[in-house]
């Protein structure tokens, strides 16, 4: 069996950023496997702006941010495979991989999972009604549009207002399509609220805030659909339903990391998450996995993705001098907290950076950061919003006063 | 001239073709659809009963018993899998157990093999039942199948033997006279006997031939939830509630590919293709399914979807010969498990007399196996002689670009989206289509060569993308 120290699986953002980062660290050998036909993952669709204003200080369309990545990564000459697809992953670390040159394993010494995402489907929310064509993710239909140069449809109705969906409602409009409007089951927009100025009000698109579809309808094609409100527990008021003309329905519900590999390889996963539980190393349970970017947990910003592959990089370095953790402490998050990252603090991590998203948008709360009962840090935050991911990096000197648990809370006071 | 026209490709109708093309008979196929096994046979439960259920003397006791042997040959034959898992009735409470007890009598009559499992006994089989189920009748020998793997073997079959398949052919005119014409809205064929299958259209279609044919048949439609293969292992056997007058009620079963089906449930409907999927019915089997089992979370459904079964107000199937138009309509459960039986019967009683055909040793075309089933070495080979077995194109199911191409060609051909899904997955696991539609999409077009904007969904009509060129040109 070929043996490769490292492997890391996906060519997007998070996989080239740890590719390049680990290279630049003076690893020589390294193994990149990419399921398409080109790197650079999800962004080679994402044509618009937006990207790299954190990490570049410029506003990057996604194929030129990949590109960058991927100028740098061929410039490295790290070894790679395209067309490749990881068909398993066992906790020993052996590979299985098809590609047209074959089927075969490769033994790792570190496995870096960087698979990124799957959209959320029409069946995983449960939409009732016919099985008609014109439901699709909205990726898939930017799929369509930017790479292929199709639309899906005339008239559409978007439902989730996540970004993928208000970059796809303006990008559908300058295609010369109808975007009838975009609907959200919560009472607040779940994207970023420069895509809802820059993609909705900008052409007129309205969004109707707690409200959800009800039903589709069409017989070989969609035809309508049943827009309905709803309470506060998420129940559609029937008495409000109202039927609306389109032809298609886009889905912009959600993503859920793709841990179907992971989860072969044993990897323990986040029920909160979706993806692995990992420590300040960004290590899996399993010694030398590691996992980053969309595959760990759903980012709303590429550049905070490519910082992720980055400290992957310098955890696989310290993991391959034999720095090997010595005390897992387990990292609670409490109060009105959706997850906290790491779920667990190596003792011996030289730095903390915790990531954690909100349930609700909160105008005014305090991050407070614990340990065994004594608060070390508490600090105030404003405007705080479920689509925006939080960090706080953790200052070095309470990194020594942690013991027993670290409990990351967000309290009104 | 044909011997025999067979009117409808569902999976009574690829049944009958695959009988008849053991034959020296020449025979043609019509299918309104534009791909084959796309109504009640494609959102069924895919069980193979064992015939225990269906009352005495009925057609339906005796096809069903006869079908579930059959399949066994037929399976074999064809290598359609056949999950054997069993089945188990579960009871909650001392009335139930009676009439357990009742159908395990009807079932010794008819040589059925069962068996009462004690509260310890099915828990050990069944770790995920339902809290409340006291007691169970296991019958071992009920099996799953997926209808349309049975179907495209039959009708690969029947069109290697020299059957023709015509799709996107609905008929609109019968007329008799020294034998039947049969008008479509593309071609009048000729034929000395129809056989009329149907399914849903089965009472419209025979009034074509009859105008004052009198029965009507009734729709009832079941809805269904399925679950991820990665469930697969939380029930070993197909586990039912009670049956009622209502039918075999709201139940849990493996699929041969490992999703788990929930349903159906049972309403009448008036429009034979309204196959929506209610808030109000998935509510009733997210209920019902909790008697049965402990429920899994509503988050581990992958899709929701429904079938229409056309039902005779006889309740039982009606085959009957009106003078070499035969109608074999009102197939509902336990259409599919009875389905050998059905084409055995009719080509005995009706056919055979006739036309007293030479049977013909014909050689089994087999569907190639597919490469998420071999071994890593087996694949190893494929993939050396010919790249794209390498190719996946489908990450949730593992399927490669050339099980794709090669369904594509496959003797019946292939021609929409759905029906690549139905023959080799792409589209069944969790990504729903996600990562591959668009590549599918890609390769009908280029396999059928066609543009992309001409590749269809399912039906006639279905094509769904629109190039961006056009929309420029027009402004």
């Amino acid at each position: 069996m070929k043996k490769n120290k490292i492997v890391i699986i996906g060519g997007g953002s998070a996989g080239l950023a740890c590719a390049n980062a680990l290279r630049q660290k003076g690893i020589q050998d390294i193994l990149l496997i990419e399921k398409e036909d080109e790197l650079g993952g999800i962004l080679n669709q994402c044509i618009h702006n937006g990207f790299g204003l954190h990490l570049y200080k410029q506003e990057l369309t996604g194929p030129m941010y990949a590109q960058r990545n991927i100028d740098l990564f061929m410039q490295l000459e790290i070894p790679y495979i395209l067309n490749a697809t990881v068909l398993n992953i066992t906790e020993d670390k052996i590979i299985t991989i098809s590609e047209p040159e074959g089927c075969y394993q490769i033994q790792a010494e570190v496995i870096v999972l960087a698979m990124g995402a799957r959209e959320r489907t029409r069946g995983n929310i449960q939409i009732p009604g016919d099985r008609c064509v014109g439901v699709w993710t909205a990726g898939v239909a930017q799929k369509y549009l930017n790479i292929e140069g199709y639309l899906v449809g005339k008239r559409i109705f978007i439902l989730g207002s996540g970004d993928i969906g208000l970059i796809m409602a303006r990008r559908l409009t300058l295609a010369r399509a109808k975007v009838v409007g975009v609907a959200e089951i919560m009472p607040y927009s779940n994207g970023l609220t420069r895509n809802i100025v820059q993609c909705l009000h900008d052409y007129d698109i309205p969004l109707y805030l707690s409200t959800t579809i009800t039903k589709i309808t069409g017989h070989n094609r969609v035809e309508s659909i049943t827009l309905c409100q709803v309470d506060d527990q998420r129940r559609p008021m029937l008495e409000t339903a109202r039927e609306v003309e389109v032809d298609t329905v886009l889905l912009s519900v959600g993503l859920i990391p793709d841990n179907v590999l992971s989860e072969k390889a044993s990897v323990e996963i986040d029920h909160r998450t979706k993806g692995p539980l990992v420590d300040s190393q960004l290590m899996t349970n399993i010694p030398g996995v590691f996992a980053c970017g969309n595959v760990l947990h759903i980012h709303d910003l590429v550049d905070h993705v490519s910082m992720e592959g980055m400290l992957v990089a310098d955890s696989v370095v310290s993991y391959l001098n034999d720095q090997h953790f010595v005390q897992r402490i387990p990292v609670e998050a409490k109060g009105e907290l959706n997850y906290v990252l790491p779920q667990y603090f190596d003792t011996n991590s030289e730095s903390l950076l915790i990531k954690y998203r909100v349930t609700r948008p909160k105008s005014k709360a305090f991050l407070k950061i614990s340990s065994n009962g004594k608060t070390l840090v508490k600090l105030p935050k404003v405007d705080l919003h479920p689509s925006e991911m939080q960090t706080f990096q953790l200052p070095k000197v309470f990194l020594d006063k942690i013991n027993y648990n670290l409990v990351v809370e967000l309290c009104d006071e | 001239m044909f011997d025999i026209i067979i009117i409808g490709a569902g999976i009574i109708g690829t049944q009958m073709a695959y009988t008849l093309s053991l034959t020296s008979l020449s025979v043609l196929v019509l299918e309104k659809n534009a791909e084959i096994l796309n109504e009640v046979s494609s959102s069924n439960s895919g069980i193979i009963h064992t015939g225990y259920d269906p009352d005495e003397h009925t057609l339906k006791a005796k096809l069903n018993v006869r079908g579930a042997y059959l399949y066994r040959e037929l399976c074999a034959k064809l290598e359609v899998p056949l999950m054997e898992c069993g089945s188990m009735i579960v009871a909650h409470n001392e009335k139930e157990i009676q009439k357990l007890l009742a159908l395990k009598v009807k079932a010794d009559r008819r040589s059925i093999p069962c068996k009462m499992l004690n509260q310890n006994e099915l828990r050990l089989e069944e770790p995920h039942i339902a809290d409340s189920v006291i007691q169970a009748l296991l019958f071992p020998t009920t099996a799953a199948i997926l209808p349309w793997q049975m179907g495209y073997a039959l009708i690969d079959n029947a069109c290697q033997n020299g059957v023709q398949l015509h799709t996107s052919e609905p008929v609109l005119k019968v007329e008799r006279g020294s034998c039947f014409t049969v008008t479509t809205q593309k071609q009048s064929y000729q034929a000395k006997m129809v056989i009329n299958c149907s399914g849903l259209n089965g009472d419209k279609v025979a009034r074509l031939e009859d105008p004052d044919y009198p029965i009507h048949l009734l729709y009832k439609r079941g809805e269904y939830q399925v679950t991820d293969k990665s469930d697969a292992s939380y029930i070993n056997h197909i586990l039912f509630p009670l049956p009622t007058d209502h039918g075999k009620g709201v139940l849990a079963v493996k699929t041969v590919e490992g999703n788990l089906l929930f349903g159906p449930n049972n309403h009448l409907v008036d429009d034979p293709y309204d196959g929506s999927c209610t808030i109000e019915g998935l509510n009733e089997i997210d209920a019902k399914i909790g008697e049965v089992i402990k429920p899994l979370p509503k988050s581990r459904m992958i899709r929701q979807f429904a079938g229409v079964r056309p039902s005779s107000p006889t309740n039982d199937f009606i085959i009957e010969d009106h003078n070499h138009w035969i109608n074999v309509i009102g197939i509902d459960s336990p259409g599919l498990a009875s389905s050998p039986a059905i084409a055995e019967y009719v080509y005995e009683t009706f056919v055979k007399p006739v036309f007293n055909p030479i049977m013909i040793d014909r050689e089994v075309y087999i569907h190639p196996k597919p490469l998420s089933e071999m071994s890593i070495d087996h694949r190893n080979q494929l993939v050396k002689k010919n790249p794209s077995y390498g190719q996946i194109v489908c990450l949730c199911e593992d399927v490669s670009l050339q099980e794709v191409i090669d369904a594509i060609h496959s003797p019946a051909q292939t021609k929409s989206v759905k029906g690549i899904k139905r023959r080799t997955r792409p589209g069944s696991g969790r990504c729903q289509g996600g990562f591959c539609e668009a590549k599918i999409v890609e390769l009908l077009s280029k396999e059928l060569n066609i543009p992309r904007q001409e590749v269809l969904y399912d039906n006639d009509q279905t094509q769904f993308l629109i190039p961006m060129e056009d929309l420029y040109e027009k402004k």
